[in-house]
């Protein structure tokens, strides 16, 4: 229950001469809602909400009473009113109007730091929908949005074709640092600690990151009012595929000076995971998130402590541990997994497990006509393991152990002109890797140490009938890297000429560099948002980012088991520069409405990796795969289309279809989504309010551009040697899938009030891969699943 | 004055941090206790019971060892080493698997193979050659289903030809009985490719 009032008193002494006015607020969008009832319980007085939200009750006694404020088709909202003065509040409720509600993406228009860029906001309906299954799962809902993933619980988003350290993950004000690097990382934050969950596929705002072209994650907690109340949710899921179990519960305590605290935590647990004809062995996780927040809101200050634990333990399909291309081969050419256990809550090898620990402290002064100045710490503590299938000694030792510590100051300062509204800040930023040497595997990622400074200066302007936005940031990077080289590697790269200087040290075939590198990056960003009509609106953003390489782009080195592929580095990259234009063309009043949302990506000395021959080992050739630069093109077009036929009846549609070049080989780009069709019909039934029946289907194209990275092998057939080809590059079918909710509620319980729904994924129970899973060299997605959730609000 | 305020602040914030967080040390060098880097298969013919080693070294896990490797035949089929055989002869055949990616202390990873005897199996594949067989010596090891590890294996040879061998040590087999590589299942941990001259 996320309700909060805004207070403010006028006394008055004539006893029944009282007045209770207000405004009512959509909380999700800040808007006003018209026609809202307000009313006491014991009926004698009411009132409806004019087009601003507001509305006035007069003659009231002194004393206590209650009043309901109900709109169509929205939670009832209750308020017990101790009236001894007349009051003023502004009411924010939880809006399920059904024309706004359900729109997939959602418009809001309140933050002036990212206002000419279209913010996609989940509804708290679809955020919790998905928000057990993770971050990436529950973003997918968003057109343009799909995800990266290395199997069950293992995605990242992937946002008009970009991944990694492209997308921006911002929680709590903070980017999110954790190792981005790999196709099986998911970003190690929990989506249920906070209220709202916004996407901007693009350069949104300068504020947090600069070098994110393919968009930022935005997650916030909604701010906590001043008054004394207590209020929170919790949400139990149960999970037929993978027997799953997901618990979600916040709880916050606020008083009238101002302070609050806030408590969430999440636990979710599964076992293996199946698909529609066998179970998915080893796709077992737990889960487990805790945060507390600390805080005070006050007129001229505030402050908030916050802490959080996020930990995960995620099982890897035991078949997509293989020991070499011959191996991998034997999996393709397997229509199912080579190895099929029954139904286990084990997570055995191989696994990953993450812990994240993140530390904010904050304060921020609020000057007279509306400065704000804040001053901010974040430390950010991250481990990832990944354990192998190995031998002897180091079975059950990490193969791959590595510490993340960063350090964030920053001091922003934002204030009002006639002109405009402005942003600026300065920070730094210290990050330390340590390679955990224990392992007994050589580092994957090197140790280094990263300082990063810089600022930026944000600026919206708001002439009539526009917004004009306009961001600059300037970031200076200062990475030492300490890295050993195998001499084999040293010599058939010719490292010598270049890196010998930087050699501190040769041990067992081994060389130690030390080196320093300096990246100097400069964003740029510009938008306008334009309002044609009251119906039409249009929207250009063009952003210039500049991206320092990854650690992992120039120095990974290291055997991927997943693909029997061997990755390197490329210790000469340059920043990569990508310009973005986004188009946003929309109609958002009337029982029609759209989105029509074209962009376009130009990238220069853009990062990929790429198989770039063979290596010999002692256990058969392996592909040798290394990050390059290339110039990039990438364009595509979201649609969102929505139309209400009736108050009972409602359908949406999105569109996405994305290209990717390697302008500089002329090849298409890896991992594009392929062309998406989603459609979903929403009813309820006249006179059965609280019943909504939603089903939705989406069709995934057969996706037909795609590098061909193939390779041959050897392989013993009847007694002979004979040549295979490696088919890695193929994406694999289309497919449909089906699905539906039925959701009640809600009700009132005890104090609070109660809703279920009843969740059917892959209804038809359809066998599939997909190309944006790099396990579909090993097994099919997930079959049929049915969930139910019980939602409290208390 | 604001700005100023917030700068210096800041200026003060970076400084106590980039006092207490210097260069880093030297990361360690990390022995790869797990690597296989060299199978050496060694041959006693039993009629005279002379003795003959064929060594298989990784050339990237390995030492430098580009300049003294001379066992390396690269054709069209990869990378392998050549094993000369009398015709007509038996063989008792003996593979053992080594970590030497410290020259100076050289690990016998064969010693953990017959300890985890459940989990390894070695597989000796036989290409484009019939007048070679392999089978596991009576004295192999065993593991506790008693099944033959193939770490002790008797080659018996007949007329002269010409051929290949692919030895696997395979880690977690799904069966261990077979007669090609797929029968197996399990992951590689170890693929080397001989080439066979019977004359």
């Amino acid at each position: 229950m996320s309700i909060f009032l805004l207070a403010a008193g006028l006394v008055f002494s004539q006893e029944c001469d009282l007045t209770l006015k207000g405004k009512v607020i959509n909380l999700y969008d800040n808007t006003p809602l018209e026609d809202a009832v307000i009313q006491t319980l014991d009926g004698k007085y009411s009132s409806i909400t004019s087009a601003d939200g507001s509305f006035l009750i007069e003659n009231l006694c002194r004393g206590s009473f209650q009043i309901k404020i109900s709109h169509l088709n929205c939670e009832d909202f209750f308020e017990q009113i101790e009236l001894t003065e007349s009051y003023s509040k502004v009411f924010f409720i939880e809006h399920r109007d059904r024309s706004l509600d359900e729109v997939v993406v959602e418009d809001i228009n309140t933050s002036i730091l990212y206002s000419t860029a279209k913010t996609h906001t989940l509804s708290e309906s679809q955020k919790d929908r998905y928000g057990g299954e993770g971050l990436a799962k529950a973003i997918e809902q968003i057109s343009g949005v799909n995800s990266l993933s290395a199997g069950s619980g293992l995605s990242k988003p992937l946002i008009h074709g970009m991944s990694g350290s492209r997308v921006g993950i911002i929680y709590d004000g903070m980017l999110l640092e954790n190792q981005q690097w790999g196709q099986d990382h998911a970003p190690n934050v929990d989506v249920n600690a906070f209220e709202k969950l916004q996407v901007v596929k693009g350069t949104a705002t300068l504020k947090y990151s600069g070098d994110t072209p393919g968009g930022v994650v935005i997650l916030e907690s909604m701010p906590i009012q001043r008054i004394d109340s207590v209020f929170g949710k919790t949400i139990l899921n149960g999970i037929t595929n993978g027997k799953g179990i997901h618990l979600i519960s916040s709880w916050t305590k606020s008083f009238k000076s101002g302070t609050y605290f806030k408590v969430q935590g999440t636990y979710k647990r599964n076992g293996d995971f199946s698909s529609p004809d066998y179970i998915l062995t080893n796709t077992g996780s737990k889960g487990n998130n805790i945060s507390l927040t600390v805080g005070s809101n006050n007129i001229q200050h505030k402050w908030k402590v916050y802490f959080s634990y996020f930990g995960n333990e995620v099982g890897i399909l035991r078949s997509s541990h293989v020991g070499n291309v011959n191996d991998l081969l034997r999996s393709i050419e397997s229509t199912s997994p080579t190895i099929i256990r029954p139904f286990s809550y084990e997570i055995a090898f191989p696994k990953q497990s993450n812990k994240h620990l993140t530390t904010n402290a904050q304060y921020t002064k609020i000057f007279a006509s509306n400065q704000k100045w804040t001053v901010k710490y974040n430390w950010q503590k991250n481990n990832r393991k990944e354990f192998d299938i190995r031998r002897g000694d180091d079975k059950n030792n990490a193969a791959l152990d590595l510490n993340l510590n960063t350090h964030n100051a920053i001091s922003n300062y934002e204030w009002n002109h006639t002109l405009g509204s402005f942003d600026s800040g300065v920070f730094l930023q210290i990050q330390d890797n340590y390679s955990n040497p224990n392992t007994g595997i050589k580092r994957l990622i090197p140790d280094y140490i990263k300082f990063k400074t810089g600022s930026y200066f944000i600026a919206t302007l708001r002439p009539k009938d526009f917004v004009i936005g306009l961001g600059l940031r300037y970031e200076h990077h200062n990475n030492e890297v300490q890295k050993y080289y195998r001499n084999s590697r040293w010599i058939s790269e010719d490292y010598e000429e270049n890196l010998g200087r930087y050699v501190i040290k040769e041990v067992a075939s081994q060389k130690l560099i030390k080196r320093r590198l300096f990246f100097n990056t400069l964003s740029v960003n510009g938008g306008i948002k334009y309002k044609l009509s009251t119906d039409y609106g249009l929207g250009v953003n063009y952003s210039l980012s500049q991206r320092a390489p990854d650690i992992a782009e120039m120095f990974s080195d290291g055997l991927h088991h997943s693909l029997a592929s061997i990755e390197y580095g490329n210790p000469f990259l340059k920043p990569e520069t990508t310009q973005k234009i986004v188009i946003d063309f929309e109609k958002k009043s009337g029982g029609f409405t759209f989105n029509i949302s074209p962009y376009l990506t130009l990238g220069k000395n853009y990062i990929i990796i790429e198989p770039e021959g063979v290596e010999q080992t002692i256990r058969g050739a392996f592909p040798v795969w290394e990050y390059k630069s290339i110039s990039a093109l990438i364009k595509g077009v979201d649609l969102d289309l929505s139309y209400t036929f009736n108050q009972n009846t409602k359908l949406q549609h999105n569109t996405s279809w994305i290209k990717g070049t390697n302008r500089t080989d002329n090849t298409p780009l890896i991992n594009m989504p392929p062309l998406s069709v989603k459609n979903q019909i929403r009813f309820t039934i006249p006179r059965w309010d609280s019943f909504v029946v939603k089903v939705h289907n989406q069709y995934v194209f057969n996706q037909t551009e795609f590098p061909d990275n193939n390779f041959d092998t050897t392989v013993v057939q009847d007694g002979q040697f004979v040549i295979k080809r490696v088919d890695i590059s193929t994406p694999p079918e289309k497919y449909h899938l089906i699905g539906a909710d039925l959701s009640w509620g809600p009700y009132p319980f005890l104090s609070g009030k109660i809703n279920f729904t009843l969740a059917f994924d892959n209804l038809l129970n359809n066998s599939y891969r997909n190309y944006l899973n790099r396990m579909r060299f090993y097994a099919d997605e997930h079959g049929r699943s049915v969930m139910l959730q019980i939602k409290l609000y208390h | 004055m604001l700005k100023n305020i917030n700068i210096k602040s800041l200026f003060i914030a970076a400084s106590l941090l980039i006092i207490t967080s210097c260069s880093k040390d030297d990361p360690e060098h990390i022995h790869e206790g797990e690597v296989i880097t060299r199978v050496t298969l060694t041959f006693t013919n039993l009629a005279d019971d002379s003795q003959t080693v064929v060594v298989w070294n990784d050339e990237h896990a390995g030492e430098d060892d580009h300049d003294h490797d001379h066992d390396h035949d690269h054709d069209e089929e990869g990378e392998h080493v050549e094993i000369d055989l009398a015709p007509n002869s038996t063989y008792s055949v003996e593979i053992k698997f080594e970590n030497a990616s410290d020259p100076s202390d050289v690990e016998d990873v064969t010693l953990e193979v017959i300890e985890e005897a459940d989990e390894h199996q070695v597989f000796f594949e036989v290409v484009d050659l019939n007048n070679l067989t392999i089978e596991s010596a009576d004295d192999d090891e065993t593991d506790n289903e008693g099944n033959r590890l193939n770490i002790k294996t008797t080659w018996t040879t007949t007329a002269a030809a010409s051929g290949d061998v692919r030895a696997y040590l395979i880690h977690e087999p799904n069966s261990k009985t077979g007669t090609t590589r797929d029968d197996f299942g399990g992951e590689v941990d170890v693929q080397v490719d001989y080439e066979v001259h019977i004359e």
